[in-house]
């Protein structure tokens, strides 16, 4: 029975991002967005989002007073996480987090078939009398991308930004 | 959704003791931190000139400050607590809000109910006085028969004697809106409730009711040389203890949230948990339980939550049922709040060992019973995980509790705050 100090090393660090982080990116049905303000007062909320495959960026969609959008005129730096839940066994969950920045962008100046894919995804739960002019988009730009799967933790940096 | 205090301006009625203070020249000059300070000063003044001429005994100058001590602490508990308990909000919950509304207006508005208690301990006292005259007459020495210092000894103890009454009057009607409001809160629907902040501040205004009586405490070398007197500070102390800690009691077992939110924190399997280090929040999933106050999830010490937490100790939990079919199912709960670890391995972490103990034992069967198959998993497989992993506890794991201070419900993507 030994202590061991902090494992910084079984956290595996990748070039490209996880083609199973991809998955469930491109899957999952729900992001639970993370935000802070000013005295880093964290506030957490489950939410709708988009990933956009050819940009490498998250879009979530939300009203213009609620207070993550509140948080991030503020503060942009924001951690969004998808994960798959597994009941039985805490080797078979898996999720995605990704530490970014994030962009308040108007509805407008989102790409069309982006808000066409979002509508459909959430067909169910939108219906037909969405209000699209009350809402703004949150765009995040990953920074880094932790991927973990059961005890394998992988971590991928973008160098571009 | 919540409504004003009923304690109107109307209502503004005040204590009698209140009102002097509010009213007569010398105390209604300064402000009221002093007003107490002022009320020592004078009566032991007065006191004190009462001594030095008529020579009384050092014992019955000695008592008598202590039992002009006694006034003096329940009127700072009474200056202080009072307006507190004016001020408090009303619960959303029907019938609790009518068991607070009577408490109060029983406490606050009705005079008679003020004055019962005194007025029984003063008759009591006076009568016992006149037929045992040895009593005053050891303690007034050369003194005694004097009218002006009959007056001060009929003013002495009808202070002492309404604030030993008032104190029994409150501590008895607060044990009765205890024990109504336990059983007022079993009857909560959706998210009908009390905020916790005011059951918390009516269990903090009942641990100084409890002082208050205890504080009577001081009068007792004065009833030491009568059996009459001193069975009746007995009598009341032992009221006092066992009221208050019957209405301590049933505070514990009102429900801190509403049922839905309830529901979600007893019944759902995952919290996402957030935590911010240098202004960058950190989101990650965890396992939780919940014990009907605190929220408790634990993490390995190798987890970037331990290091952040630890430097700030500032968390958002949310809980949250999700159906991806049914847009009516989504519910989630945010509470935010401070947490602190509970079983790390460092001196102070030794020291709360000690404390938390039992605690953690209790957190760590809740944990078993509402998650079965992972703690098989982390006993099965405990060889094949990396010891961050294993569930080791103090040297891998710790317990995270978190006292929420602030907490929203959304109900369908609207959200409602409820007040903590």
């Amino acid at each position: 029975m030994t202590l061991r100090l902090p494992h910084y090393d079984s956290t595996k660090k990748t070039t490209k991002i996880p083609d199973d982080a991809l998955n469930i990116l491109r899957d999952g049905f729900f992001a639970y967005l993370g935000t802070a303000d000013l005295v880093c007062e964290p506030h957490v909320t489950a939410m709708f989002y988009i990933w956009d495959d050819d940009s490498k960026t998250i879009h979530l969609i939300t009203s213009k007073e609620s207070k993550k959008v509140l948080n991030i005129r503020r503060n942009t730096r924001v951690s969004v996480t998808i994960d798959q839940r597994d009941p039985k066994s805490p080797a078979r969950n898996s999720g995605v987090m990704v530490k970014g920045r994030a962009l308040l962008v108007e509805m407008e100046l989102i790409d069309d078939e982006l808000t066409v894919k979002y509508l459909e995804k959430y067909v169910e739960f939108l219906g037909t009398g969405y209000p699209l002019g009350l809402r703004i988009a949150i765009r995040v730009v990953p920074q880094t991308i932790s991927y973990w799967k059961g005890t394998n933790f992988y971590r991928w940096k973008n160098r571009s930004s | 959704m919540n409504r004003k205090s009923t304690v109107q301006s109307r209502y503004q009625r005040k204590w009698i003791y209140e009102e002097i203070v509010d009213r007569i020249p010398p105390f209604r000059w300064i402000p009221r931190t002093y007003d107490v300070i002022a009320q020592l000063l004078l009566v032991e003044t007065v006191g004190v000139f009462a001594f030095i001429y008529f020579q009384m005994p050092y014992e019955a100058a000695v008592f008598g400050s202590l039992a002009i001590i006694y006034t003096v602490v329940w009127s700072s508990g009474c200056l202080y607590i009072v307006p507190w308990l004016r001020r408090l909000r009303d619960p959303t919950n029907e019938i609790e809000f009518e068991v607070l509304r009577d408490y109060k207006s029983r406490i606050l508005l009705d005079r008679r109910l003020e004055l019962i208690g005194g007025i029984i301990c003063f008759g009591a006292v006076m009568s016992y006085l006149w037929i045992d005259t040895d009593y005053l007459r050891y303690f007034l020495g050369n003194g005694f028969g004097n009218p002006l210092l009959i007056i001060l000894i009929i003013v002495l103890a009808w202070d002492i004697s309404y604030r030993l009454g008032l104190s029994l009057v409150t501590t008895f009607f607060a044990a009765i809106r205890s024990i109504s409001l336990s059983q007022a809160a079993r009857k909560r629907r959706g998210l009908a409730y009390t905020a916790y902040s005011e059951v918390r501040t009516l269990k903090y205004l009942d641990l100084i009711n409890l002082y208050w009586g205890i504080s009577a405490v001081l009068l007792l070398p004065l009833t030491l040389r009568s059996y009459f007197l001193l069975l009746g500070l007995a009598g009341f102390l032992a009221g006092i203890i066992g009221l208050s800690t019957l209405s301590l009691l049933a505070m514990e077992t009102v429900p801190w949230f509403p049922p839905d939110v309830e529901s979600i924190l007893h019944n759902e399997g995952f919290a996402y948990v957030s935590v911010c280090s240098k202004k960058q929040p950190h989101v990650t999933p965890v396992i939780f339980v919940y014990d009907g106050k605190y929220l408790y999830f634990a993490i390995s010490v190798a987890s970037a939550k331990y290091r952040i937490i630890k430097k700030n100790p500032k968390i958002a939990v949310l809980v949250d049922m999700r159906d991806s079919k049914f847009p009516m199912k989504n519910r989630a709960v945010l509470l935010r709040g401070k947490g602190m670890i509970l079983g790390d391995l460092s001196i102070m972490g030794f020291f709360k060992l000690f404390l938390h103990g039992l605690w953690l034992i209790r957190v760590r069967n809740m944990f078993a019973k509402k998650y079965p198959m992972y703690m098989k998993f982390y006993e099965d497989q405990a060889q094949e995980l990396p010891p961050a992993w294993r569930n080791k506890p103090f040297l891998s794991r710790v317990i995270v509790r978190l006292e929420p201070e602030k907490i929203t419900y959304w109900r369908e993507a609207r959200p409602t705050t409820l007040r903590a």
